[in-house]
């Protein structure tokens, strides 16, 4: 998966919704235009907190491209 | 902002509440995701330590402000539309964003069951006002 290297660790990251917010605020940068391939890519999200707690595992094969618009370069 | 989305994903999932396959396939401004068992991915994608369905509105209204429209397609047919150009009074009520519209009532019907077996208080409200409302109209009647 080709990530973005820095950007996202500007503010404090709580839980999976702010990390979730500031990836995706960060994908719209503008101009951005970002190939995200998964190639047998394995998440495990735990359910509870302690390492014995439920998870569900996630497993991620293919590409998505995202680009966005430059508001600002229209106005 | 006008978030585009070009491409293909496969998924599998196997969490607490059982396993599925699907996809998302974007189309420019619409997002498609198709789901085996929407339940199990429900419950894999809100079931965390600290998500809930309480994020989807969240989730609703910051697809909606990029522009994108995302539907979510079970075996039975559509089971929601999320995001741009979506207005429901009735998502509103149920989900907490307007961004939301529920699809047809035999595809949405497994997830709800399973959202009430998983959260039992969901009913107590709704419980609670009929009791209330019952008793007094029987205490009205009497008089």
């Amino acid at each position: 998966m080709s990530t973005p290297t820095s950007g996202i660790a500007t503010k404090d990251v709580l839980d999976w919704t702010d990390l979730g917010k500031e990836m995706w605020s960060y994908l719209t940068g503008k101009g951005a235009a970002i190939d995200y391939t998964f190639v047998d890519m394995t998440v495990e999200v735990p359910r509870d907190t302690g390492p014995d707690a439920a998870r569900a595992t996630w497993k991620l094969d293919g590409t998505l491209r995202i680009t966005t618009s430059d508001r600002d370069a229209k106005n | 902002m006008a978030l585009q989305v070009e491409g293909t994903v496969s998924f599998t999932v196997d969490g607490p509440g059982g396993q599925s396959t699907g996809t998302v396939v974007g189309s420019g401004g619409l997002v498609r995701i198709d789901a085996q068992d929407p339940v199990a991915v429900w419950d894999a994608a809100l079931g965390s330590v600290s998500t809930g369905p309480e994020v989807l509105s969240t989730v609703a209204d910051l697809i909606s402000s990029e522009g994108l429209l995302v539907e979510v397609h079970g075996p039975d047919g559509l089971l929601a539309s999320v995001g741009a150009g979506v207005d429901s009074v009735l998502g509103r009520v149920l989900t907490g964003s307007r961004r939301v519209r529920l699809g047809r009532p035999a595809a949405v019907r497994p997830l709800a069951v399973a959202e009430l077996r998983r959260r039992p208080a969901l009913l107590a409200a709704p419980l609670g006002a009929l009791v209330l409302i019952v008793g007094a109209v029987v205490a009205l009647r009497r008089r």
